[in-house]
């Protein structure tokens, strides 16, 4: 791995392997929906859509076409912590990535018209992702709940749809002007090139853009939680109850993380896992069941995620739940189980290895969060570090009724047909 | 299982990947790009991006081809890079083989072969899988059961055995059973307010009619009837090593395979497999319209296709070509026009799809329910002209290029490679087809295209099938034609006699009436 910063900031990082003759290439800019604010949500990712639309060099549709139709795929996409955006092609148009990927950053065409088009193209993206399909809205909710005040991620990065109705074009340019430039960005490439030409190429496309300070993201703080928060909404889209519950914990690779990360795969990864032998397959309270760490680079949330067999409550599964949680507090996990879920950390890595496009991607990410795409290679010992003491101690730290967000989701049919307008057919009803 | 949770959103969803092929000839680059200052928004005189170097040529890798003792097929592709094995056990049956009063026999089959072995009990046997950080599942299709799992090549023997315990001795205990019937009612009563699921359902049925191909999912009537004894029989009936093949791809070599195969499908026995019967899928005269009233959505989930060809059809290569130029990738006509021209959805896209026998042709989108009208104008215009005019030469270039130079990205994991073979065997292929494909793509002419585009794609007698807010979207359709409108459990919804709107100057081709 060859890791090189240019004079104007941007941070590249080389992984050369000549196995399968595509290359990925993937540029991380350092600002996702976290450094949104208040009557802006889902700024972050609509600009994201913005950067599809054409630059100086390259007209309206070319990029997608530019990239297809040699051969490539590609996309770009958005979360609270980042944005990125990456093309796998094969190996003998690593220049076109690249000179593509500069173009928009030098250059990006800014029009109303692309603007219009785009946030139509979002909106609709919300309504198929989120707003007609079941508990999708829920899982934007429980954040909200969760997050309280602590705006970066207590909002969507999809954004609600009023303020995406309301973005002005001239946010565009100043988002462009504020987030995009080299010094806030790492770029990756990963697979079947030879580093020097790369990195001549990196040279010629990139070397002569110019820097520009970035705002410090400077977040509030998290104002501790000192009660449970719980609330129930209406789905008129759900067949069946189901819930989230959220504990705070901290942020990811933070030395309590992998451990909590392990916990989360004893308790939920896979049908031997400890929850879904008891909640779907012993108890069958539980159609489905999901549980895991988000991952954030801030303050991070252990999450649980149910959908409740017919005619069962979700209280019935929450108590089996908590049980576990504080047997486990208790008693730790076995051996045989910390082993399993370690195995299982260890074959991911070895699977995720095969794409060239994952590796740039970690490796962006983590020359990005964390200073040093190196620390990718030594984060499997990290996790094979864990002990049971450490999986028990944790345990006993984070799953506290107090640290505790519960979402109730509801199925409610919509109202029946008539001629009349139709009354209030959905909106959270919040208790507490 | 169904994890929900959400990392990030992404501009395109995730493309079913185009099948694909050999190294375009293109000179090296001469592209000088790079401007010194920040130039304006756009420039008058556009540079040209860098012309694609030499490709490294790339073939498909060599299959190793050997039989058991009992009579099971192998085929190993060696693949060294990295200390994993890929392993495919296809059974060449499917829910086509379904008796008539049990739908879906073959899926819960297929969902009761993890609920317990012989050797292992349900629980005991998810533990010996992901206790050695694998993946095992299984799934099937109209004409095939396929178990699949992915180890650490350190576990290759422990991975083939466990393939082979849950192929050859599941208990289908009745207590597991009496369970799986509650999830897989659950899960349809899931399914029936989910609008992907139910656009799909609506459009198979309506195209095949009463062919097996019309059922993609099972009901919930055949779950309740459904006994461990007829498991049983399905299973003895269809799993047998003269009706299966398996694929091992990654780091292990064919002599290996070979002797772990050999103890694991030890006593596999043999027997006579009876090819299921039926009549042919319905000819269609007429276009058919379906709309689901689904009163809650905010969008219109729209498929418009047809019965089009089987995968081995000579016709296959230039009506995907044609395809291409239509709705294969976000480059494709539909997703510059109907998203990034006219701003009425997030994602438009076409496909062909592979099957053994006769498979659709189908275009698709999600809209806002207001402008359903304007979506489905803009499918019949794009259908109708390419089935009227060939394609612009370098349109035809662009989906060649997409289809041949991606090859290096289609064969780059041992998976994609298992599947590749698998399919193969399942379509009748030679192993030497992904390295011709290439080729039969490079040589369609625009010409050939447009005939097979006009034979298999026809909007003059399309299904259509859309999931929506029928209060708000049924008067968009009555241009097309009678729309039928059926609740989300499938059942018809009698309309009123009052005309909701006459049909107006339908665009583009005669309305047409059942």
């Amino acid at each position: 791995m060859i890791r090189e910063r240019l004079e104007n900031g941007l941070r590249v990082v080389l992984s050369p392997d000549k196995t399968i003759p595509t290359v990925a290439t993937a540029i991380y800019y350092d600002v996702g929906s976290r450094n949104e604010v208040v009557g802006r949500s889902g700024f972050a990712h609509l600009f994201e859509h913005m950067m599809f639309q054409g630059s100086a060099n390259v007209p309206k549709g070319a990029h997608f076409q530019l990239v297809m139709n040699r051969g490539g795929s590609m996309n770009g996409t958005t979360s609270e912590d980042r944005t990125n955006y990456f093309q796998t092609l094969p190996s003998n148009d690593l220049a076109l990535s690249l000179w593509l990927e500069a173009d928009r950053l030098r250059s990006l065409a800014i029009t109303q018209e692309n603007f219009e088009n785009q946030r139509q193209t979002v909106m609709e993206e919300r309504r198929q992702s989120y707003d007609n399909r079941p508990y999708m809205t829920s899982m934007l909710r429980i954040n909200e709940l969760a997050y309280g005040d602590y705006f970066p991620y207590a909002h969507s990065t999809i954004g609600d749809m009023a303020d995406l109705q309301n973005a002005p074009l001239s946010a565009v340019q100043e988002f462009f002007h504020t987030y995009y430039t080299p010094n806030n960005a790492v770029l990756s490439i990963a697979g079947d090139f030879e580093p020097e030409a790369a990195m001549a190429l990196v040279h010629q496309y990139f070397g002569n853009l110019l820097s520009r300070e970035v705002p410090v993201f400077a977040p509030p703080s998290l104002p501790p939680q000192t009660a449970e928060r719980a609330e129930t909404i209406p789905d008129p889209l759900a067949e069946l109850p189901a819930f989230h519950i959220a504990y705070h914990i901290p942020e990811n690779r933070h030395a309590d993380h992998y451990a909590l990360e392990l916990l989360s795969i004893v308790l939920g990864d896979g049908e031997s896992s400890r929850l879904y032998q008891e909640l779907v397959k012993k108890r069958e309270i539980l159609q489905d069941l999901s549980v895991g760490t988000d991952d954030r680079r801030g303050p991070d949330l252990f999450s649980f995620w149910g959908i409740c067999a017919q005619g069962k409550q979700a209280t019935d599964a929450r108590e089996v739940i908590y049980t576990q949680l504080s047997d486990i507090a208790k008693k730790g996990v076995t051996p045989r189980e910390l082993e399993k879920a370690k195995n299982r950390i260890r074959s991911a890595f070895v699977f995720g290895l095969q794409s060239n496009l994952s590796r740039a991607m970690n490796l962006a990410e983590f020359e990005m969060y964390f200073g040093d795409a190196n620390l990718l290679t030594t984060e499997a010992e990290r996790y094979l570090a864990v002990t049971l003491d450490d999986i028990k101690r944790v345990a006993s730290t984070y799953f506290s009724e107090t640290n505790r967000t519960v979402l109730d989701v509801v199925p409610v049919k919509p109202p029946a047909e008539t001629t009349e307008a139709p009354t209030a057919a959905s909106g959270a009803g919040s208790q507490q | 299982m169904n994890t929900l949770k959400l990392t990030s959103i992404t501009l395109l969803l995730p493309l079913a990947l185009a099948c694909g092929s050999s190294p375009p000839v293109l000179t090296p680059t001469t592209a000088e790009p790079a401007v010194a200052v920040e130039a304006p928004p756009i420039a008058p005189v556009r540079e040209q991006p860098p012309f694609s170097q030499a490709p490294r040529d790339i073939h498909f890798p060599p299959i190793a081809r050997t039989t058991t003792g009992s009579g099971l097929e192998l085929n190993t592709v060696e693949l060294r890079q990295l200390p994993l094995v890929q392993i495919e056990l296809v059974i060449r049956s499917g829910s086509a083989s379904d008796p008539a009063n049990l739908p879906g026999l073959a899926q819960l089959v297929s969902a009761m072969l993890k609920e317990g072995t012989k050797k292992y009990d349900s629980a005991k046997l998810a533990e010996a899988i992901e206790y050695l950080g694998a993946d095992l599942s299984v799934s099937n299709d109209e004409e095939n059961v396929t178990i699949r799992m992915r180890a650490l090549s350190e576990h290759a023997e422990q991975a083939l055995s466990l393939v082979a315990e849950v192929a050859m001795r599941p208990t289908f205990s009745d207590a597991e059973l009496k369970k799986l019937k509650k999830r897989e009612l659950d899960r349809l009563a899931l399914a029936a307010n989910d609008p992907n699921s139910l656009v799909a359902r609506e459009f198979y049925k309506a195209l095949y009619g009463d062919h097996p191909y019309a059922r993609i999912d099972t009901t919930a009537e055949a779950v309740k009837r459904v006994t461990r004894s007829d498991l049983q029989k399905w299973h003895k009936a269809n799993f047998a090593p003269n009706n299966a093949f398996m694929v091992v791809a990654g780091d292990i070599s064919a002599e290996r395979v070979s002797q772990l195969a050999e103890t694991a499908f030890k006593g596999w026995a043999s027997r006579t497999v009876t090819e299921p019967t039926y009549a042919a899928p319905p000819t269609r005269s007429a276009r058919q319209i379906v709309l689901v009233d689904r009163p809650a959505s905010v969008q219109s989930v729209v498929f418009i296709g047809n019965l089009a060809l089987d995968r081995k059809s000579p016709d296959y290569v230039p009506l995907m070509l044609a395809n291409q130029v239509l709705g294969g990738s976000a480059a494709a006509r539909l997703f510059m026009d109907l998203r990034e021209r006219r701003s009425l959805t997030y994602g438009a896209y076409s496909r062909v799809y592979e099957g053994e026998q006769v498979a659709p042709f189908r275009a698709n989108s999600a809209v806002r329910n207001e402008v359903t009208a304007e979506v489905m104008a803009g499918f019949f215009e794009h259908l109708q002209r390419i089935v009227t005019e060939p394609a612009a030469a370098d349109e035809v270039e662009a989906a060649k290029r997409y289809l041949v130079d991606r090859f290096p990205l289609d064969i780059d994991t041992a998976a994609k490679i298992a599947h590749r073979v698998a399919n193969l065997r399942i379509f009748g292929l030679p192993d030497n087809y992904w390295d011709g494909y290439r080729e039969q793509i490079a040589q369609v002419t625009p010409e050939a295209a447009l005939e097979a585009a006009k034979r298999y794609i026809t909007p003059d007698k399309a299904v259509i099938v859309v999931v929506g807010r029928a209060a708000d979207v049924k008067p968009a359709l009555e241009q097309y034609g009678q729309v039928t409108v059926i609740d989300i459990q499938g059942n018809v919804i009698p309309q009123s006699s009052a005309p909701t709107e006459a049909p107006v100057a339908a665009e583009p081709s005669t309305t047409t009436k059942e």
